[in-house]
């Protein structure tokens, strides 16, 4: 009985490996692959994917360990994925580790546990190199003696797939950039249109939701979206942008400062949430009349507008929309440097908008930023889940910055991208209808070499923040790790939230030292 | 084996519902008719599973009616959530 449940430690292993791979970019997976080389990666996994934390021990005499002195009878915890760090980092050798345990309990099953993660792991490379983990699937477990993930849903491989009889997945990069470039087979959902249909066929008014949808670009095409790309990406496109610049270095040292002194911390609460507030608000020129509330209430405009929302969450939906334009202030007018953007589009309102119309989309701006804030943790996470000597790299502002795109392209927050084919289309060796949606499955999409990824997506509807994104990226994460190089996390303690269209953390906790 | 009444209730209320979205013949939409053949949209999705909500107090994602090829099919899962209930 006891000796199974030792065994079971290799299940543990086993997961916790595949986990710290998949989160990994795909080369990482693919090293995995190929019987030959199976001893060095089973070294290498069982040294930094061990899910035993801590291993105690009696002593049987009065004894001293490194000058410390122990009682007989006296209980002594080892830290054993500390021991492994220091054993790795003494003897320079990636693949060091006391894993196994030492004198006379040593692990009996060490043979059998090497054997199965040889056979085992590149196995499963060579078989799904196209493994893409969905990661806020995950369900850690954690004890004081026990780390691994207890759930690691995944998709197998990245091959388009039907999902239902209006839906495809499409998973294959090639696709997936023949869609987004092809305005005259594809186009947005059109959420105006269903939005009218179902006020008339409902009874129920939805005419903020209409509004709200007439200003958001990625529900339109035509006239009305050749209107406003131009007219927001004068704004925040890569020349005007970089005015910000100074205020996002000081917002981001500010959020780094402010957790001086701190031994527990949340990235989310205490780092990428107020850092994200203070460094796009001013940008977009919001100007709230109570900003508590307006807080409190905007991250409910995340869950995006889409043609299968239930008709009670349409409505939820609409009433936070409300009250988010009724809080909304036009910023004042004046000595406005850099420039804010609602003042920047008052200022020059092309026909048929009004100031409503204006809020409305510097409000879909607002709710299309929160992609800023929940990157920005992915990332932090991505590296602070390396070794040390791994994220070395973002310290020197050079580096940092040539890694930056392939940083994104692995840890963008966006799930999936929808098009709809205006007329039948071939995609692969399937016909799809008109009216069919496809679902660009970012994950196993941007999984591939991050060369021509579709992180911000592309052409026509390629994302209006991305170059406001990237520089606060760009700024915020050297000025964190810059000011606290020994920042770690608090292993496993991490928790996403539940959204069907966004990959983001709402605890991410972390220690320092 | 019966039926228990808010079932078939159910089924009633969309069988007829359906009647009305396709305008089709009442005859012409059985248990084996397929969703996207009687030319349902995501519209008509989002309206039925209002109603059935507000209706019978069963909850479903309006995307579901498009992962059931068929109305039996589709009944399945409003069993489930009958039952769950
Ligand atoms: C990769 C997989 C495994 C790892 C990392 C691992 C790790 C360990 C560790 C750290 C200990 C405690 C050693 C100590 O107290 O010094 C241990 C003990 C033990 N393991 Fe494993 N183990 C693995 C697989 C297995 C398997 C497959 C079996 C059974 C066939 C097994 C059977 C045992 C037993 C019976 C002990 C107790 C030994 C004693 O107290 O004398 N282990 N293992
Ligand atoms: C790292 C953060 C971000 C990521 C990963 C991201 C991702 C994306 C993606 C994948 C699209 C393409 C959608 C499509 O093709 O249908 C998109 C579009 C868009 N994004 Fe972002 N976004 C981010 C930040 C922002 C910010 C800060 C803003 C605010 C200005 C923003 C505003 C928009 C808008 C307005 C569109 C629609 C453009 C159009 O349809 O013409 N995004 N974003």
């Amino acid at each position: 009985m006891s000796a199974a449940i030792a065994a079971y430690t290799i299940v543990q292993t086993m997961s916790f490996a595949v986990h710290g791979l998949l989160m990994r970019p795909r080369e990482v997976w693919a090293e995995v692959g190929g019987l030959s080389k199976a001893a060095e990666t089973t070294e290498r996994v069982v040294s930094l994917y061990l899910p035993t934390l801590t291993l105690g021990r009696v002593a049987e005499e009065d004894v001293e360990v490194r000058g410390c002195p122990f009682s007989s009878g006296q209980a002594i915890i080892l830290d054993m994925v500390g021991a492994n760090a220091t054993l790795r980092a003494r003897t320079g050798d990636q693949s060091a580790h006391m894993s196994f345990g030492a004198g006379v309990h040593k692990c009996v099953g060490e043979p059998l546990g090497r054997a199965f993660l040889d056979e085992v792991l590149p196995r499963l490379a060579d078989a799904f190199p196209d493994l893409a983990f969905l990661k806020d699937g995950v369900e850690p477990h954690l004890t004081s003696i026990l780390q691994c993930p207890t759930t690691l849903p995944c998709v197998l491989d990245a091959t388009n797939r039907r999902l239902n009889a209006r839906m495809v997945e499409i998973r294959s990069k090639a696709d997936a950039r023949a869609i987004v470039n092809d305005d005259e087979t594809w186009m947005p959902p059109t959420m105006v249109e269903h939005l009218e249909a179902l006020q008339e066929k409902s009874g129920h008014d939805l005419s903020t939701a209409i509004a709200v949808a007439r200003n958001a670009p990625f529900f339109l095409s035509g006239p009305r979206h050749e209107t406003i790309r131009p007219m927001v990406m004068e704004h925040l496109g890569g020349n005007r942008i970089s005015a910000w610049h100074a205020h996002w270095e000081d917002a981001a040292s500010a959020a780094s400062r402010r957790l001086e002194g701190r031994a527990k911390l949340d990235l989310v609460a205490d780092f990428t949430d107020p850092l994200f507030k203070a460094a796009v608000k001013s940008v977009l020129g919001i100007a709230a009349r109570d900003h508590e509330r307006f807080d409190a209430l905007a991250p409910k405009i995340q869950e995006v507008l889409h043609p299968w929302l239930p008709m009670r969450d349409l409505l939820r939906i609409q009433d936070v929309m409300a009250d988010l334009l009724g809080l909304m202030d036009l910023p004042e007018l004046g000595a406005d440097t850099p420039l804010r953007l609602l003042n920047a589009i008052r200022s020059e309102t092309p026909e048929g908008f009004d100031e409503r119309a204006l809020k409305s989309l510097v409000l879909v701006l607002y709710g299309a930023s929160f992609n800023v804030r929940h990157t920005l943790a992915n990332v932090l996470y991505h590296i602070l889940l390396l070794l040390p000597e791994e994220w070395r790299f973002v310290r020197t502002r050079a580096e940092f910055e040539k890694r930056l795109d392939g940083l994104i392209a692995q840890c963008a927050a966006t799930k999936y991208i929808y098009h709809i084919a205006r007329t039948p289309v071939q995609v692969g060796n399937e016909t799809l209808e008109a009216g069919t949606t496809a679902r660009l499955q970012l994950l196993s999409i941007n999984r591939h070499e991050p060369v021509g990824h579709l992180a911000f997506g592309h052409g026509l509807h390629r994302c209006l923040g991305a170059a406001m994104s990237r520089q606060i990226l760009r700024t915020a994460i050297p000025a964190l790790f810059s000011r606290h190089p020994d920042i770690a996390l608090d292993p496993h303690r991490h928790h996403y939230l539940k959204m069907s269209q966004t990959i983001a953390f709402d605890l991410l906790p972390c220690l320092l030292p | 084996m019966t039926d228990s009444p808010a079932r078939s209730e159910v089924a009633a209320f969309l069988t007829k519902r359906l009647t009305e979205i396709t305008k089709q013949d009442p005859s012409m939409i059985t248990g084996s008719s397929v969703f996207v053949e009687m030319g349902v949209q995501s519209i008509d999705a989002v309206l039925l599973c209002g109603e059935v909500e507000d209706k019978f107090g069963v909850e479903f994602d309006p995307a579901s009616i498009f992962e059931h090829d068929t109305l039996d099919n589709f009944m399945g899962l409003i069993d489930e959530r009958i039952a769950a209930q």
